[in-house]
């Protein structure tokens, strides 16, 4: 009984892993937060109106692979968006979002400070470095805090709908 | 037995051909994600399983899965819905490589191997929010309608297998279970949830959850259950014409009423749970006579806890928490002839406190130190037949310190210890070391070396009667555990995992009875090695079929040879999901592979579960479930403990439940 049971389980991830792997339309984690960044965007007031692009900027590590790439050129608050990738902390000045972990949140803490940028993250230590948002990975889902308290501190707020449905907020 | 591993088989045949056929039969592929509202978002579902999932339980604050210094297991409340758990049981004996063992007295959960009548769960953790629910004259923990909380209150459970002492301090043996409540916002209005099961069993539910425009959130919520059981249960055992032909009838009723309150707002969250439960006996344990109507137990258990967790300074954050708890038991225990009555009781309650502080100064560190404290301010116990009552006050506390070390962006040392004492003459040190090298994008290894202890509870420590007597000498359990896992992504959609481990225990503590004088009494048992292993792999398909399959293979014997009774050499597990039209309704095929157990005098046949769920909504508020339990009526029994004659005890056949659920 036991050595059918072990066949079926390798047929089992053998029929799952030879499952031609071509659907167009995936929802992976990394896709998923990325559509959740750009709809962020809809649901927060920053202090002053954007420029010429509305910047979201990756700083370190890029998790998101290509999934980030489909944001360029789509407009929030009639600015197209454009994605960056800034390796110093001179060039998030720019900024109106940062997505970055738990260790460059706290290295850039200081030139962060005071500047209206939102800071993002996937990184559950980044809650206590008062990131503002921050994605809380579920096996089926993705969820976001919220640290209302820090964001307003650089004059950024946030809608009812997105506190709403919040996971945390602090 | 044939018949049920060839009908177990189709099962399994029927889920292959859903893996191979199901890709054509649902081609419906999720919608562009861009058109999507925020609350579409956050409600959609991955069609990979996520590299991490943030997890609490393993370190005491939020981390990265693969980053936590031990296996774990995360179960949902979506995972409650699609497989239509009823109980924390069902959520339990999912899991891979844990099961559970009902007397219909008693559910006692098994992991890795070892599932120790009587102990009655006091080698697991059951804790709800971080905070600890066994109590404190057995150190029980309640996982079926005596637990505080209604399973549609559970968020996600976290399940730590293995020693968790260098973080948890005492009752952290064999693993960990944090219940994670939901939050006012989860239910943001009323709902109403009504459910009728077979065996004349009904259960209703109010909840009331909001989170306010300032942030302040409350929940509320209040759950009845009424079980009346199967009519008749037979037991050939009792099969004489004084003893109703070995039936019991009307024996296995259960009833509960439960209430819960979370108020949370800013950093402060105070939270508070009620249970009671009154559970008749048909099986006429404890030598009482069999089949009377009286016989019965109640278990009532409460909660309160105000916690404040916040950030008090640059890199400093602090966790407190303050508790109370209470406990209560009666048992009404019939013998005869004549026939009389005996009434046993026992009564905990203990206030204490959690004070954790956590610091990132240093680069790459994550340090936390904790003090934890719990003064036990009643631990009493009825000395059986004698009127008298065996009287305790005392406490434990307990001193822990864990540093996370990323020692490269590969590589993570988290090493760990915690002391604990207790005043009634026992303390203990217990280190947890995990080396994590997450070797690739897609490959994460551990190896983590931990120990764990188990002081004697108030019970086996200070009871005595006419016919059991005191062991002045009993010794703490102990346990040492070396386990190594990995992780690894065959491709982004499939995921398979492995755990080898190698367990030693020693003391462990069992009623027995001395030949000289015929006493019962607890004694240490010589030592225990178990090993085992753990293989997992996990698929999604991007039409939204989900499944999971675990085979687990163990062996735990003593040092003498003998193997552990109540300990299954094999266990595999099946679960797999698919959307039907869109992935607001769907099916939930769960089975269950158990191997064969050796009992107290014999053995228990190997056996096959299936469950089968379909849950949905009708309109956004109206919902309904709809399962059928034991799908292919499998005749199955767990083994008994000692307080029986039975051997083992025959479970229930097939059965059904029907949900609806009202929001407004």
């Amino acid at each position: 009984m036991l050595r059918r049971y072990i066949l079926a389980f390798l047929l089992a991830l053998a029929s799952g892993s030879g499952t031609p792997v071509a659907y167009a339309d995936s929802v992976s984690e990394y896709e998923l937060k990325a559509a959740l960044l750009f709809r962020f965007a809809q649901f927060i007031d920053w202090p002053a109106p954007v420029k010429d692009t509305f910047n979201i900027c990756i700083y370190g590590k890029n998790p998101f692979g290509s999934a980030l790439l489909s944001l360029n050129g789509k407009k929030v608050q009639q600015v197209p968006v454009a994605v960056k990738y800034p390796h110093t902390p001179n060039e998030i000045q720019d900024c109106r979002m940062l997505f970055l972990d738990q260790t460059d949140a706290k290295r850039l803490s200081v030139p962060v400070a005071g500047l209206p940028i939102l800071t993002i993250s996937d990184d559950p230590g980044a809650w206590d470095e008062s990131v503002m948002v921050v994605f809380i990975a579920e096996p089926n889902r993705v969820a976001f805090s919220v640290n209302r308290s820090a964001a307003q501190s650089v004059g950024i707020d946030f809608r009812a709908q997105m506190l709403q449905l919040a996971y945390s907020l602090r | 037995m044939i018949n049920v591993i060839d009908e177990f088989m189709r099962r399994v045949a029927l889920c292959v051909w859903a893996f191979i056929g199901a890709p054509c039969a649902f081609a419906d592929a999720p919608s562009d994600l861009s058109g999507q509202s925020l609350e579409e978002l956050v409600n959609t579902g991955l069609s990979t399983p996520p590299k991490n999932v943030t997890v609490a339980t393993a370190s005491k604050y939020r981390q990265d899965s693969s980053r936590a210094p031990s296996a774990l297991r995360v179960v949902t409340a979506e995972d409650i819905r699609t497989y239509g758990y009823r109980t924390l049981v069902d959520v339990i004996r999912s899991l891979p490589g844990v099961y559970v063992s009902n007397d219909r007295n008693f559910i006692n959960i098994g992991v890795r191997g070892f599932d120790r009548a009587g102990d009655y769960n006091s080698r697991v953790l059951l804790m709800i929010d971080g905070e600890r629910s066994n109590e404190n004259v057995y150190d029980s923990a309640y996982v079926d309608n005596g637990f505080l909380l209604d399973v549609d209150l559970i968020d996600r459970v976290e399940f730590i297998p293995g020693p968790g002492s260098a973080i948890y301090g005492n009752n952290a043996f064999f693993g960990v279970i944090n219940v994670i409540t939901k939050s006012g916002k989860d239910f943001n209005g009323s709902e109403m949830s009504g459910e009728y099961r077979s065996f004349d069993t009904y259960k209703a539910r109010g909840s009331y959850g909001k989170r306010f425009d300032n942030g302040a959130e409350l929940l509320l919520s209040a759950t009845g259950f009424d079980r009346g059981g199967p009519d008749k249960l037979y037991y050939p055992e009792f099969d004489t014409p004084t003893q109703n032909n070995g039936v019991a009838e009307q024996l296995d009723s259960d009833r509960n009423q439960s209430a819960f309150g979370k108020f949370s707002w800013g950093p402060v969250t105070l939270e508070g749970g009620h249970n009671r439960q009154n559970k008749a006996i048909p099986t006429a344990n404890f030598g009482q006579t069999f089949n009377d109507p009286q016989t019965h137990i109640e278990n009532g258990l409460s909660f309160v806890t105000l916690t404040y967790e916040d950030r008090i300074a640059q890199d400093w954050i602090a966790h407190t928490r303050l508790n109370w708890h209470r406990y209560d038991f009666l048992g009404d225990y019939v013998y005869g002839p004549p026939r009389t009555v005996t009434r046993s009781t026992s009564a905990g309650e203990s206030a204490g406190g959690d004070f954790q502080l956590a610091n990132t100064s240093f680069s790459g560190h994550k340090l936390i130190f904790g003090v934890e404290f719990q003064d036990n301010l009643r631990q009493n116990q009825d000395i059986f037949m004698s009127g008298r009552t065996d009287t305790n006050h005392s406490h434990r506390y307990g001193i822990y310190l864990q540093d996370e070390y990323r020692i490269t962006g590969k590589l993570t040392f988290t090493a760990g210890a915690r002391y604990d004492y207790i005043s009634y003459g026992y303390s203990s040190a217990n280190p947890r070391l995990a080396l994590i090298w997450q070797a690739l994008d897609s490959t994460t290894a551990k190896l983590v070396y931990g120990t764990a202890f188990r002081a004697p509870n108030i019970y086996e420590r200070y009871y005595m009667d006419d016919s059991t007597k005191i062991n002045p000498q009993l010794r703490q359990e102990e346990t040492k555990t070396l386990e190594l896992i990995l992780e690894h992504f065959l491709n982004t959609s499939t995921r398979i995992s492995a755990s080898i481990y190698r367990y030693e225990l020693k003391n462990l503590m069992r009623l027995t009875h001395d030949p000289q004088d015929r006493l019962a009494v607890f004694e240490n048992q010589g030592p225990i090695t178990a090993y085992g292993a753990e293989l997992e792999g996990e698929r999604r398909f991007r039409n939204g079929i989900r499944a999971r399959v675990s085979y687990v293979w163990q062996h735990a014997a003593y040092d003498a040879g003998q193997t552990l009774s109540n300990s299954p050499q094999h266990q595999a597990k099946l679960n797999v999901s698919l959307p039907l039209r869109d992935d607001r309704w769907r099916i939930g095929f769960e089975t269950q592979y158990m191997g064969g157990r050796y009992t107290k005098d014999g053995k228990v046949g190997d056996y096959a579960l299936g469950n089968l769920t379909i849950s949905g909504d009708f309109t956004r508020n109206f919902g309904v479930s709809a399962g059928v339990y034991n799908l292919w009526d499998s005749k199955y029994a767990d083994p008994g403990g000692a307080d029986l004659r039975q051997d083992s005890i025959i479970q229930d056949g097939i059965n059904f439940r029907l949900k609806l659920s009202l929001r407004f």
